[in-house]
């Protein structure tokens, strides 16, 4: 006798046998409950690659405040740390229930992480922290791998958010650019008054059907 | 009035042996044993040696004169203690007063108030077990010695309604007479129980002594007694002993998936679950190896659980051959879950654990988890604890979070800092060697300062051509802590 977990995705392999797909479609826009990430449109079922140029600290408020985000709506979140660098204690505990994170040592690892966390599907958002490989090791992947992870998060309909240092994901369906404009003093301020001094720039939009739009529309 | 039932398992020995060679089916095979001063015999037989003329007592040598084809298999314990263990287990469900009367032999009290159909007791007893590789006769009476003896002559199921009838035709030797006894009568010319009854009870007593009474009540059908109840493990589990050690993974899987697949066989006549499997192995020098797993969302779904040991051995070494194999599973029963209105449970909870268990090979098991903070100011005070997808959610702080966040250097980054009026000007690392355009510190942190794990720093944060980091300043050192990413 199955049981009801075992029914459930007998029931879901019928009806996509019978109906196709019916799980979020990959044209779907995900609500990550960020303001400004919501504004540029994070897709679901693809790479939204965020650069991070200047290092004043725009990458980390923008992940703190997703994880934020997603643990208010109960979500559950993977962070693939590519040169194990997350500062867990800069956290509060509620954001962190239900984060799997990922410690690895090299863009080799992070990849071969983010290859299974997008093949599961479980995960509707897989945040990908290379703020820190050296340039050179993330140059060294071949632009095959993004485009399999592409191919993998179209699948399973998962948002996948790259954070780089300089552009580097050739596929990625936006490509966003973040500014932060915050004096050294004003870096021990409450974290939503920081927020309202960051940026994010649509630097290119590409659609579904392969169509691309360079934009460079000021989302804040 | 109460009935038995009896679970006989002829040659129960060799079943048990047999039930992990399936390549042996069709074959002659016999069950060889070592008597005392080392000599071996034939100590059980199954049918297709039984028509060669093989006998039960031969050496194998006499054997194999007979049958050139006959295989020899030795007893193996852990075999039969799982066979006894599936009896049990299946007798279990025709009532809880179960009683493992001898190796293969379980007598069951039967519920008065259940009706006995042989269609059933097939249904629910002998084609299971005959799909698990036992063959079984069942015999039902009103005591369970009787219960036994029609066991015995029962193909597959036997009911006794008339015990006087049922027991005339029998031969002596079914009610179990010592040697003496046997022969005595023997040479009475005595040869079946009817026979016996036919004596006069008192005056053959008074010849034969004591035992002739406890005979004579046998030849009665026995009496109802009362059962040394016994219950069933709570695992269900496969072992064996291998004849040949194992040096790859092929011949484990294959070994595992055997297992696994007479484990949710045995599991789903008894409409339970696997909640937990443990492997255990041993090897060639002496030491065990044993591994829980748990399931994420109990199923006896096989294919899914042999993914699950799959991808677990598929990262595992040994210096050791393997010479035994354990797998249990502790039973549960199906869960029926109902999710909040708003909650959204996981696509694939298996799929989940056989990523995890990915993961933690590719990164080491203590990379990959969810961070739990702990009690501490020290810096990097938390520990991973195992990745829960349903963790309850936490009530919000009423302190909002303060700070840019940054990204820590694990490790941290030695640095040589130029200081000027005691606070850094220039700074040289392998990381960035840039002035020291702007900074904000020091922030003087310490803790444990009552034990001996006592510690202190001094925190800055600085701005340099290349951004802006978290500098440490530990004892005489100074590290790159951090930068803000």
């Amino acid at each position: 006798m199955p049981t009801s977990s075992e029914k459930v995705i007998q029931l879901r392999q019928l009806l996509v046998e019978k109906f196709g797909r019916c799980e979020p479609s990959a044209d779907e826009i995900f609500a990550t409950g960020v303001l400004l990430l919501d504004e540029a449109g994070i897709p679901r079922g693809g790479i939204t690659e965020i650069v991070v140029s200047a290092r004043h600290g725009a990458g980390m408020l923008l992940v703190c405040g997703l994880l934020h985000s997603l643990a208010k709506r109960n979500e559950r979140v993977a962070v693939v740390d590519g040169k194990d660098s997350l500062h867990p204690c800069g956290l509060s505990q509620r954001d962190l229930q239900r984060v799997l994170w990922t410690r690895c040592s090299s863009a080799r690892e992070t990849m071969q992480a983010v290859d299974l966390l997008a093949r599961d599907g479980n995960f509707p958002v897989v945040v990908v922290l290379l703020g820190l490989n050296p340039p050179w090791e993330l140059r060294r992947l071949p632009g095959t791998t993004w485009h399999r992870l592409h191919m993998l998060a179209e699948k399973s309909a998962t948002a996948l958010i790259v954070f780089t240092s300089f552009p580097l994901v050739g596929c990625a369906r936006l490509r966003l650019s973040a500014q932060a404009d915050f004096p050294l003093g004003k870096l021990h301020i409450l974290r939503s008054g920081l927020a309202a001094r960051l940026t994010l720039q649509v630097e290119r939009r590409r659609e579904r059907n392969g169509d691309e739009a360079i934009r460079r529309a000021v989302c804040a | 009035m109460k009935r038995y039932a009896v679970l006989y398992a002829p040659n129960f020995r060799l079943q048990a042996t047999l039930r992990h060679s399936p390549q042996l089916a069709g074959e002659s095979v016999a069950l060889v044993e070592v008597v005392s001063g080392g000599k071996s015999h034939i100590a059980e037989l199954n049918p297709q040696a039984v028509e060669c003329r093989v006998e039960i007592g031969m050496t194998p040598t006499q054997a194999a004169a007979r049958s050139a084809g006959i295989r020899f298999l030795s007893a193996d314990a852990g075999h039969e203690r799982s066979a006894q263990d599936i009896l049990l287990q299946f007798a279990e469900q025709i009532s809880p007063f179960i009683e493992a009367t001898a190796n293969g032999v379980v007598t069951v009290e039967w519920p008065s108030e259940k009706s006995v159909e042989e269609k059933e007791l097939t249904a629910q007893l002998v084609q299971p077990l005959c799909s698990l590789g036992l063959d079984i006769r069942v015999g039902v009476a009103g005591t369970p010695f009787l219960a036994l003896l029609a066991s015995r002559s029962a193909r597959p199921v036997r009911y006794v309604e008339n015990p006087a009838t049922f027991l005339v035709p029998l031969p002596v030797e079914a009610l179990l007479p010592s040697e003496e006894l046997a022969a005595t009568l023997r040479t009475w010319g005595i040869k079946t129980i009817g026979e016996l009854r036919a004596l006069p009870t008192r005056e053959t007593c008074e010849r034969l002594g004591p035992e002739a009474l406890t005979l004579w009540e046998r030849a009665a059908g026995g009496q109802a007694r009362p059962l040394r109840l016994v219950k069933p493990v709570e695992f269900f589990s496969e072992e064996s002993d291998l004849e040949h050690r194992i040096e790859t993974l092929e011949p484990l899987l294959f070994l595992l998936r055997r297992f696994l697949e007479r484990i949710t066989a045995r599991l789903e006549a008894a409409y339970l679950v696997v909640g937990k499997l443990r492997l255990g192995l041993k090897f060639e020098n002496g030491s065990p190896y044993y591994r829980d797993f748990t399931i994420p969302q109990p199923t006896r779904d096989a294919d899914l659980l042999f993914r699950m040991l799959h991808t677990h051995l598929e990262n595992f070494t040994s210096e050791a051959l393997v010479v035994a194999v354990e797998l249990s599973a502790k039973p549960v029963r199906p869960i029926a879950e109902q999710f909040g209105l708003l909650e959204r449970g996981l696509k694939d909870p298996h799929q989940l654990s056989e990523t995890l268990a990915r993961l933690g090979a590719l990164l080491g098991a203590n990379r990959v988890g969810t961070p739990e903070l702990e009690s501490s100011r020290h810096p990097d005070a938390f520990h991973l604890r195992p990745y829960d997808a349903n963790a309850a959610s936490l009530p919000e702080s009423e302190i909002p979070p303060v700070g840019v966040p940054w990204l820590r250097f694990r490790p941290a980054i030695e640095a040589k800092v130029v200081l000027n009026d005691g606070e850094p000007a220039y700074l040289y690392s392998s990381r960035i060697t840039s002035s020291v355009r702007e900074k904000r510190g020091p922030w003087r942190i310490a803790g444990d300062w009552w034990g001996q794990l006592g510690w202190s720093r001094e925190e800055w944060d600085i701005e340099t051509d290349d951004g802006r980091y978290r500098l440490a300043h530990v004892g005489n050192e100074w590290f790159l802590d951090g930068i803000y990413y």
